[in-house]
């Protein structure tokens, strides 16, 4: 098996090949779409296709660079920020998708408006819109740097290349697109994980069997897919999964558009639910299984020297200034290393004998070593660029790949890496649209008096608004470098959002008898809220959505206590062109 | 595929009945890999 450190022409063609295949067959599958409805609503899907479409606009690229990274680093833990997930679901399928289906919404903002007013419903589709415009230019911007770094990309041509390819095919076909689309690349994406994982332990030595490897892993702390000690310092305990976990999802799934938009395509309720509880079932394996690859790609590091850095362009930056320093450093790097090694094949015989719980303290002294010389080593790149990131854990599984992986199989673990990158910015950019004409564009016209447009003019709108918002998101990636953390911005950005927008739904689904203004007040307060404690407290911001949805359904429930009784404001319907 | 239960519109949520079985379901499918979780953390460490 060969080792490679770039792409061969196979791997160029595998690449290509595959990401053509895709978009070509989206194309190709929706290019009878002729009016806005069925190019926002993409209707009539079966369940297979909803949940494939459902689980890959939540993955993106950076799920399969960082996710092994993260495993490796960390262990499995990170697998119970998903328990909440299964349980969101359940309730999302009794209660949310059967009022969306009834009511025949496009967005769920549009639910608001009958439940509430227009105002209400205008403010729910504009805190999704800067929320979720904002993290979908995250969404491309994170991979597209870890590729361009490790594969000699230019950044700015990597960023525009997949999101150029994006915008072609929603520009196509729309909503319908992105699920078709969005199914093959799940496959694509399946397939590749089982090789990745096959290969892996293919790769171990001999002696080191798969009961072995999880033992080792196991004695170095990284099978640790449980902990059910309560504490609220630690972000992953079964505990902070089953709650937190369950309101971030809640809210992902049952309100941001560019989820629902994935199931109000199913041509029934029960297609609906199913794809649902599709995602729900297979997602908390599928993360077992991503954060397994990063275990046991630690496991085959402990036997075949890895690099002491994974992000080799930035220490090779370092190297350039202080190479004396560096290399001192690789030489204690490689004592650490053997002296590893050695551990772990003495902690491979000795089980069951008396010397066992010595051999695994030693091996323990041994990983502790590798540590330091690894924090000595981003102690150095700090000091030599201060402006460089010393994180390193999403380079581990593309260095991986890149080194220990047969050419041809490369070109086709891109293309998952791609794919997902492509997946979940489609679904972003469609929901962007469809949000942006369904409830702003064809609602305001009718608001206005307007009359209807004709069908070629509001489908004109809605490939108009795609590529608008395709180009927004592209003019964000490339400023993204501004973000100190990729992934912890995506998720503070969210959080900023994600507390408000529940609780605007919570109150419309569970608290019947609180009209639109205490709710509309709620709202804003909870924004306020969110946004002033951002700025000036430390406060962790997975809070943000308990805070956020909590505000909104206390001041909305006090204001509608206080507020003397009126009868709702009556408006003209929703738009329905 | 299994027959699945027909849609009434205008009821309230389903969590009973069928569609409640198959919530279960995956709800107890969550609760057997919690367990699964638990017992390898303990095998492994």
């Amino acid at each position: 098996m060969g080792v490679v450190t770039g792409l061969a022409a196979i791997d160029w063609a595998v690449l290509g090949a595959t990401i053509a295949a895709i978009v070509g067959y989206g194309a190709w599958r929706t290019s009878g779409v002729r009016d806005a409805d069925s190019y926002v609503r993409g209707e009539a899907l079966r369940w297979p296709t909803i949940g494939l479409g459902i689980m890959a606009t939540q993955a993106s690229a950076i799920t399969f660079l960082s996710l092994p990274g993260q495993a490796y680093a960390d262990g499995l833990r990170f697998v119970q920020f998903y328990f909440g997930l299964p349980l969101a679901t359940i309730l999302i399928c009794a209660v949310f998708v059967p009022v969306y289906h009834r009511l025949r919404v496009r967005t769920a903002y549009e639910y608001l408006e009958h439940r509430f007013d227009l105002r209400v419903r205008l403010l729910g589709a504009l805190l999704f819109l800067i929320g979720r415009g904002l993290a979908a230019g995250i969404t491309i911007y994170a991979p597209s740097i870890i590729l361009s770094q490790i594969l000699g990309w230019p950044l700015h041509t990597t960023i525009w290349g997949i999101g150029t390819l994006v915008v072609l095919y929603v520009l196509l076909g729309g909503s319908r697109a992105v699920s078709v689309t969005q199914r093959q690349q799940m496959i694509v994406i399946m397939i590749g994980l089982a090789i990745a994982a096959a290969i892996v332990i293919a790769r171990l030595p001999d002696q080191v069997s798969l009961g072995g490897a999880v033992r080792i892993a196991g004695a170095l702390g990284r099978i640790n897919p449980v902990s059910f000690h309560l504490d609220f310092n630690s972000r992953y305990n079964f505990w902070a999964g089953i709650t937190g976990g369950f309101f971030l999802q809640l809210s992902y799934f049952g309100t941001d558009q560019s989820q629902v938009q994935r199931y109000l395509s199913g041509r029934s309720v029960a297609e609906m639910r199913l794809g649902l509880l599709f995602n729900g079932i297979f997602k908390v394996p599928m993360q077992f299984l991503i954060l397994f690859i990063g275990v046991m790609v630690f496991v085959f590091f402990l036997f075949t020297r890895p690099p002491m850095h994974f992000d080799a362009p930035t220490l090779a930056r370092v190297e350039a200034a202080r190479p004396a320093e560096v290399h001192a450093l690789e030489a204690r790097f490689d004592r650490a290393f053997e002296a590893q090694r050695s551990a772990a094949i003495a902690y491979l015989t000795a089980r069951g004998r008396p010397d066992e719980p010595a051999v695994r303290a030693q091996l323990a002294a041994s990983a502790a070593e590798i540590d330091r010389v690894r924090g000595d080593t981003k102690q150095l790149i700090q000091a030599t660029l201060p402006d460089a990131q010393t994180r390193d854990t999403d380079y581990v599984f593309l260095t991986f790949v890149l080194q220990h992986i047969p050419h041809g199989l490369v070109g086709l673990l891109l293309a998952v890496i791609l794919c997902a990158a492509m997946s979940s910015v489609a679904g972003e950019l469609v929901a962007l649209g469809s949000t942006t004409v369904v409830d702003f564009y064809l609602r305001l016209r009718q608001a206005l008096g307007r009359p209807p447009g004709s069908r070629t003019r509001d489908l004109r709108a809605s490939q108009l608004a795609m590529v608008a918002w395709g180009v927004i998101v592209l003019g964000i990636a490339s400023a993204a470098s501004l973000f100190a953390n990729l992934i912890e911005a995506v998720n503070i950005l969210g959080s900023l959002f994600y507390g408000t927008i529940l609780g605007l739904f919570v109150v419309a689904l569970f608290l019947r008898r609180i009209t639109a203004t205490p709710v509309l007040f709620g709202a804003i307060v909870a924004e306020l809220l969110v946004v002033t404690l951002f700025f000036t407290s430390t406060l962790g911001y997975l809070w943000f959505n308990v805070i956020g949805c909590a505000t909104v359904v206390v001041v909305a429930s006090l204001l509608h206590a206080v507020l003397p009784a009126r009868p709702p404001v009556s408006s003209p319907g929703p738009a329905s062109g | 595929m299994t027959a699945l239960p027909p849609e009434v519109p205008d009821e309230p949520p389903p969590f009973w009945g069928r569609w409640g079985r198959i919530y279960l379901l995956v709800a107890g499918l969550l609760a057997v890999e919690t367990l699964v979780f638990w017992w390898l953390t303990r095998w492994a460490s």
